[in-house]
């Protein structure tokens, strides 16, 4: 595992304290790269996966209703 | 040459409803916070519905709503309406299945590392690596060159990681109370400065 030692980074050393400055341990680049990669998508999917929240839906029926106002009162106007 | 059409108002409605999961993550990501971004959201629609006449059939409507949403975000956060923050209450909710020896990523330590990021890379890193959206994609949503967008990711992947990696949290990722002293907001305050 000699390849992977040369990729350690982290930061399980002792602080000036002598206590782990970090809980973290010693992981490698390409480790640390596909759990970031993972944790991204996986951040964004979890909020797909949400249910839409009812005053989102409620305004766009509601910009919706008042087009629909809108046309019917032009046609009105337009009859008048 | 024949004039771009505009989508009938029901598939616009459809495309808009369609788009709203995308604008919530992409939000929540940009923001840290749940409820700023679904104002964010809301403010989008708003604007995306009565700019309807100007989307063209048959492009991107998460593109065409993306762009209103990081605009609207980018000008209210100069304006103070908004800020960059993360949300507290997602802070135990594990991200990555891991390894049997390895630590799992935690998604307020994942939220906290962007809200370190610079505005530019955190919306570069956002829309690439969680997104997934193309290089050319997100760079026409961030208005920048290609290049510049490649170049934010991975300056955005490699802050990410050493902060990360080292637990290097400041007070600009820290809970509600420091709204006012976020690294960004100093950024702003430095610019303005500098315009006036």
């Amino acid at each position: 595992m000699a390849s992977q030692d040369k990729n350690q980074t982290g930061s399980s050393e002792a602080d000036e304290h002598g206590k782990q400055s970090k809980d973290i341990p010693v992981k490698s680049k390409d480790d640390m790269q596909q759990r970031l990669g993972l944790g991204l998508k996986n951040m964004y999917l979890n909020v797909l996966d949400e249910p839409l929240p009812d005053d989102i839906l409620a305004l766009l029926d509601q910009l919706d209703e008042d087009d629909e106002d809108d046309s019917n009162s032009d046609r009105s106007d337009i009859n008048e | 040459m024949s004039k771009p059409q505009a989508l009938p108002p029901s598939e616009f409605k459809q495309q808009l409803t369609e788009a709203i999961p995308h604008l919530r993550a992409f939000g929540r990501s940009l923001s840290g916070n749940r409820d700023v971004a679904d104002d964010l959201v809301q403010d989008t629609l708003l604007k995306a519905w009565a700019a309807r006449d100007r989307f063209i059939a048959g492009t991107s409507m998460r593109a065409w709503t993306f762009v209103i949403l990081r605009n609207t975000f980018f000008s209210s956060m100069r304006r103070k309406k908004f800020s960059a923050n993360y949300d507290e209450l997602v802070a135990e909710r594990v991200l990555s299945a891991p390894a049997p020896q390895q630590e799992p990523l935690h998604l307020a330590d994942l939220q906290r590392g962007l809200m370190e990021l610079s505005d530019d890379q955190r919306e570069a890193i956002i829309l690439v690596g969680a997104g997934g959206y193309s290089y050319e994609e997100a760079a026409e949503i961030a208005n920048c060159a290609v290049g510049t967008m490649k170049s934010r990711v991975s300056r955005a992947r490699k802050a990410l990681e050493e902060i990360l990696e080292e637990g290097r949290f400041t007070s600009a990722s820290e809970g509600l109370g420091n709204l006012t002293t976020t690294a960004l907001e100093n950024i702003i305050g430095e610019v303005e400065k500098i315009s006036h």
